[in-house]
């Protein structure tokens, strides 16, 4: 980047950059970046402290502000570029734009989640209790358009919830192996500090982990969207969460799906993920797991959690050795088939009937309620 | 004497001094955090340097650095303060034995039976006028419950005993917070903070960094290193090499006397750049040394 300037008559006319900074944040939470009042506050505060004339300065001070991880880097600097270019020669904007089409990807929701019209003025829509009701017990597969924006946030809830519960510490019981000094002092200055009790306290246990594994091939197709909305809100509310995807070939979308709003997170695996609505083949991925993230994903605390309908069109053997595999090597392995909801669904196809000896947990996920009720099986394991 | 940043630039020099390499837009960062009196965090890959930041600022500043090292299951009682137990039972048994009233137990929990962790330390020095900078290094690691609490911590930078009475820092220590993103930290830490990602240095950035670092390697084969650096970070591995790394090697290089690169040579001293056994393997099965050194002989 040049030590260009950003604007040369700013200096004279402050109030000028003011109002083009806000315009700049603006910009920047249109395209997802998480641009709240106060941060603005701050950067605005900071515009003194800084030459306003040095690019370099004037970037830092924003990216310090308006960026908080890493993938969000892009959009910024993207923005950065355009708006403040375009600021500099109004006159050549057209030129510019002509030499560099790079364009700022639109974040933009895959498929067809488009916010519908009825929604409220912060954006929450509102669901009647009767409606919500419906809703639970539909399968995801059969769900319309503008439904599937009320699921979303029924699953947003639904994480929420998840969250919470699983994030309760654990009590500390009488019984213990390590003496708690601290309350056994305090208790002891009762009998004139004679320690009369030994107060125990209990190592809180390891925390668990979890890894989701979605399937996004295309048998998988109606239900992949909601179940990813289930893995981003899982992630985001569920402490020590590691996602992936996929289909013939194996994607991490940890980091992807930390993105603050989900449709910025959305746009990030269209970019990245390609294998979307291919063939499956989990006997390889598994492969490509246990290779590459087992040393550092799975261990004794790990409960590993594959969504797929279990239609595999690679070599069983190779299935089933891998299966084996992480069965070892993690605490509980639970299998979500979104099929298990179809009346009359056995699960006697090739790759199902290898990879189902190794499942401790069998569990449907094709609605709602289905996917509440994997909740309360989680909090047990 | 307080020691301060007059300007960007000063920041940039200052920590020169110390041979570390800073940019532009890291050193504004570093000001602004300074001016602002705003914790730092800083996230990146492994080995890029984060840590010995910390380290450096407090140097130039010529401030003590107080440390704490964040793991899972990090408690107010290692990060904060603790009661000596011990001297407390040994006061109360000495008290018994002469027959001494212990007037309501108030002098067993006097600040001389305190044991100050990392985080008091830091408020107490600052509320004494002493200035020092605070280091919460990889707080990933840490639970969410502590990142709660250093929340309240950074917000009011006051400490309550319930036994003694809240302290309060006259004056905002420098803090400096790490993370290596095995978790996200919580949206309300980050909006406390100013934010800075710092990515595997750029090949002129890496080149200087070497030769400011170990001034005794020649050019060439300080130029030779990075650019294989550079390429080596574009391959997807499981842990890809920093700067620490680079580091590493060149003092591996000077010590073994080789002052060139050949396939042998990259061979044996692999071990500096790949950790995980993963990776060494496909170094090897993929003969990736004889490439690499032939990419640097043309």
């Amino acid at each position: 980047m040049t030590n260009r300037g950003i604007s040369s008559g700013s200096r004279n006319r402050p109030g000028d950059f003011v109002l083009n900074s806000l315009h700049f944040a603006r910009q920047l939470k249109d395209k997802g970046l998480p641009v709240t009042l106060g941060r603005t506050l701050d950067a605005l505060r900071g515009l003194m402290l800084i030459r306003l004339e040095d690019r370099e300065e004037t970037y830092s001070l924003f990216s310090t502000h308006y960026v908080s991880r890493p993938e969000e880097l892009p959009v910024f600097d993207a923005v950065f570029e355009e708006f403040w270019s375009s600021k500099v020669r109004p006159a050549t904007l057209e030129a510019k734009r002509q030499v560099q089409p790079e364009t700022i990807p639109p974040l933009t929701l895959p498929g067809a989640m488009e916010p519908s019209a009825d929604q409220t003025e912060n954006g929450q829509q509102k669901i009647s209790y009767s409606s919500q009701d419906i809703m639970r017990k539909k399968d995801f597969a059969a769900m319309i358009d503008a439904e599937s924006q009320d699921v979303s946030q029924l699953i947003m809830a639904l994480t929420r919830d998840l969250g919470l519960r699983l994030g309760r510490r654990w009590r500390t019981g009488a019984k213990g192996r390590q003496v708690d000094l601290r309350s056994s002092i305090r208790s002891s200055l009762r009998h004139g500090g004679e320690l009369l009790v030994l107060r125990k306290k209990r190592r809180q246990p390891k925390k668990t982990r979890f890894v989701v594994m979605c399937d996004v091939s295309g048998s998988m197709d109606s239900y992949s969207r909601f179940l990813l909305q289930f893995m981003y809100g899982f992630q985001r509310h569920v402490p020590r969460v590691e996602t992936f995807v996929f289909s013939t070939r194996l994607s991490r979308i940890t980091p992807l799906l930390r993105m603050r709003k989900i449709d910025a997170a959305y746009a990030l695996i269209e970019e990245k993920v390609f294998h979307w609505s291919g063939g499956t083949r989990i006997g390889s991925c598994l492969t490509e797991y246990n290779r590459r993230y087992g040393r550092r994903f799975s261990g004794p605390n790990t409960v590993f959690i594959l969504l797929s309908d279990g239609w595999d069109q690679g070599e069983t053997g190779l299935l089933e050795r891998e299966m084996k595999e992480l069965k070892r090597r993690v605490k509980r392995l639970m299998w979500l088939n979104p099929l298990l909801g179809m009346p009359g669904y056995r699960p006697i196809d090739r790759g199902m009937s290898t990879a189902l000896p190794y499942v401790e947990d069998f569990l449907d996920c094709h609605n709602l309620d289905q996917l509440e009720s994997f909740g309360r099986e989680l909090q047990k394991a | 004497m307080k020691k301060t940043f007059e300007s960007i630039d000063a920041v940039s020099q200052a920590l020169k001094k110390q041979k570390y390499i800073c940019d532009r837009k890291l050193a504004t960062v570093i000001y602004l955090a300074f001016q602002m009196e705003k914790p730092l965090l800083l996230e990146g890959e492994a080995g890029v340097g984060k840590t010995e930041l910390a380290k450096v600022l407090s140097k130039a500043l010529d401030r003590r650095l107080i440390r704490l090292q964040c793991y899972e299951g990090l408690d107010t009682h290692t990060a904060v303060y603790e009661w000596n137990y011990t001297k407390q039972i040994l006061r109360i048994k000495m008290a018994e034995a002469h027959q001494e009233c212990l007037d309501n137990f108030k002098s067993i929990f006097d600040e001389e039976y305190l044991i100050q962790r990392p985080l008091l330390e830091a408020i107490r020095s600052e509320a004494h006028g002493k200035h020092v900078s605070l280091l919460i290094d990889e707080l990933d690691r840490a639970d969410e419950e502590f990142e709660a609490f250093l929340l309240e911590v950074l917000s009011e930078y006051q400490i309550t005993v319930p036994e003694i009475g809240t302290l309060k820092a006259k004056t905002k220590p420098l803090v400096v917070i790490t993370s290596n993103r095995t978790r996200e930290l919580h949206d309300a830490i980050k909006r406390r903070c100013l934010y800075h990602w710092i990515s595997y240095p750029s090949l002129e950035k890496e080149y200087e960094i070497v030769t400011t670092k170990v001034p005794q390697i020649a050019e060439e084969l300080a130029m030779k290193i990075c650019s294989l650096m550079q390429q080596v970070r574009q391959m997807d591995f499981y842990k890809r090499p920093g700067v620490a790394e680079t580091l590493d090697w060149v003092s591996a290089l000077l010590l073994l006397n080789r002052n060139h690169l050949d396939a042998e040579t990259l061979e044996e001293t692999m071990g500096c750049l790949f950790k995980y056994q993963e990776d060494l393997e496909r170094v090897k099965n993929e003969d990736l040394t004889v490439s690499w050194a032939e990419a640097l002989r043309s």
